[in-house]
């Protein structure tokens, strides 16, 4: 890439102004916590999804009081939003590997399971290492780490959509639980994806590029993701069948 | 500056191409499963049908065969009694005393028509006995039967030339037209009922119709006689189409095709 790094201030100040498409995104995670019934929230099957869902509000919305605080040191602030980040990603890729196992019945848990350790070791190295690096360093492997969590999304999702080809279709797709979690999965991983691949260098300078794309790449489709959740948990079928 | 606009429009272009391809994915495989889908309700619905249908089979069957056994019943003990208590009076007609004389006169009258009637129900049950020497000769039968009683004009008409059919499907049949005077009879109040039968190359088409009461036709199928579901379980057991028409005060017209080919099971 040839594109030149940002700076440090550039960081923060890029951090906070997405305030408005971050609403749109709050407003579609309440309302898929909402669609959760009373039952379900207290049951241990949607015990990762109401997780991930409560810290995705909760740190969400400290991230966003503590970034434009200028009280706070850089430093810190920036350490917050890269370990929010990476444990949003950690809860986010358990509550999908989840609910891939529990499509299976547990049939592929080994592999889930492997899978879940890296990216958490991963994720415990990088939090721990972020504490000695620079700035540009802890934005640069919070993107890895959250590229490395796409891909293995799309990886559970594509064998998801790929066993639905050879599955005997009882009722049809539309009201399937898991189908409309495991499309919103695929659409916000693989479209944001490419974006977290580039999204080290972002503000890149050109302002039309710098607000539009993370709104369009990022912030769109994973407000698309929590309507498609919320979708699948007023289907005839849970979630996970 | 150059570069990076280079950047720019590579990055644009990779990720176009993975968006378009996640989308194509997805159609993809929303468009498979769906077919199947689709596939699986069309043979859910074909079982249905066929189980209907041997449900209605078994059903008929057990109908025919009920009957059959009353009319054996009817034939073999009550009428034989009858009869002979027909014969025991009759030796008692020899009495000097002109009163008895006619009393057992009016005895001997009573039985006989009651024989008579019997043997008109038993062979009325027994359709396999009845249709024996066809289709038409059994309806005539019927015919002549109505007419007796007197309660309405009877027309009736025959057109085209008559074709080979199974006896199960003319048991159908008969019994279908049987049911259709019955609720004539019943319901009416007609004063005249006509039976047209059309015997195309393909397919026999009927139809039946009276002067009568008729009924609302957005009745639901439901509160309707159980008589007129039977006329058309019974001719969608014979895969065939069934049709009617009524209104308040002006009558109804019951019209129905049967295709001589249908696969007929009852046995």
């Amino acid at each position: 890439m040839l594109i030149e790094l940002p700076e440090f201030e550039q960081l923060i100040e890029y951090a906070t102004s997405f305030f408005y498409t971050k609403i749109i995104l709050w407003i579609s995670v309440l309302y898929t916590i909402i669609k959760i019934k009373k039952k379900q929230i207290l049951s241990s099957e949607f015990r990762p999804l109401v997780i991930y869902l409560t810290l995705e509000l909760t740190l969400g919305l400290i991230d966003n009081l503590i970034s434009p605080n200028r009280n706070i040191s850089f430093q810190a602030r920036l350490y917050f939003i890269n370990f929010s980040n990476i444990t949003i990603a950690v809860f986010e890729f358990n509550f999908f590997s989840s609910l891939h196992n529990r499509f299976f019945n547990y049939k592929k848990n080994n592999i889930n399971k492997v899978l879940f350790i890296v990216l958490s070791t991963l994720s415990a190295i990088i939090i721990l290492y972020t504490s000695f690096i620079d700035a540009r360093e802890i934005f640069r492997l919070t993107y890895l780490l959250g590229s490395l969590e796409f891909l293995l999304i799309i990886y559970l999702s594509v064998d998801y959509f790929k066993s639905l080809i050879h599955e005997m279709p009882k009722i049809s797709l539309f009201e399937k639980g898991s189908f409309w979690c495991f499309l919103g999965a695929l659409f916000y991983s693989s479209i944001s994806a490419p974006f977290y691949v580039v999204g080290p260098h972002f503000p890149t300078g050109n302002e039309l590029f710098d607000s539009l794309l993370p709104a369009l790449l990022y912030y769109m489709p994973f407000s698309i993701l929590f309507f498609c959740l919320s979708k699948g948990l007023t289907c005839k079928t849970p979630i996970w069948n | 500056m150059q570069n990076t606009n280079l950047e720019l429009i590579i990055f644009s272009a990779v990720s176009g191409l993975v968006i378009t391809s996640t989308i194509g994915f997805i159609v993809f495989v929303i468009f498979k499963y769906q077919k199947s889908h689709l596939q699986h309700l069309t043979e859910i619905e074909t079982q249905k049908n066929e189980f209907e249908k041997t449900v209605l089979d078994v059903k008929l069957e057990i109908q025919e065969q009920t009957s059959h056994d009353i009319a054996r019943e009817i034939h073999d003990s009550i009428g034989h009694g009858l009869t002979l208590a027909k014969l025991q009076l009759n030796t008692l007609l020899e009495l000097p005393s002109e009163t008895d004389f006619n009393k057992v006169r009016m005895a001997v009258d009573l039985l006989g028509q009651s024989i008579q009637q019997l043997s008109d129900i038993s062979k009325n049950l027994n359709a396999e006995a009845l249709l024996q020497q066809g289709l038409l000769p059994a309806i005539d039968e019927e015919i002549s039967r109505l007419r007796t009683l007197n309660r309405f004009e009877v027309q009736y008409e025959v057109n085209g030339f008559t074709s080979y059919m199974e006896s199960q499907q003319e048991i159908v049949i008969y019994r279908v037209i049987q049911e259709g005077f019955q609720n004539i009879l019943k319901h009416s109040d007609a004063r005249c009922a006509q039976l047209q039968l059309h015997f195309h190359p393909e397919y026999l088409h009927v139809s039946l119709i009276d002067d009568g009461n008729g009924f609302d036709p957005s009745t639901p199928k439901r509160t309707r006689s159980t008589g007129l579901s039977n006329i058309e379980n019974r001719i969608r057991f014979l895969s065939g189409e069934f049709q009617i028409q009524s209104s308040l005060k002006k009558g109804t017209r019951i019209q129905f095709t049967i295709p001589y080919q249908a696969n007929v099971k009852f046995n």
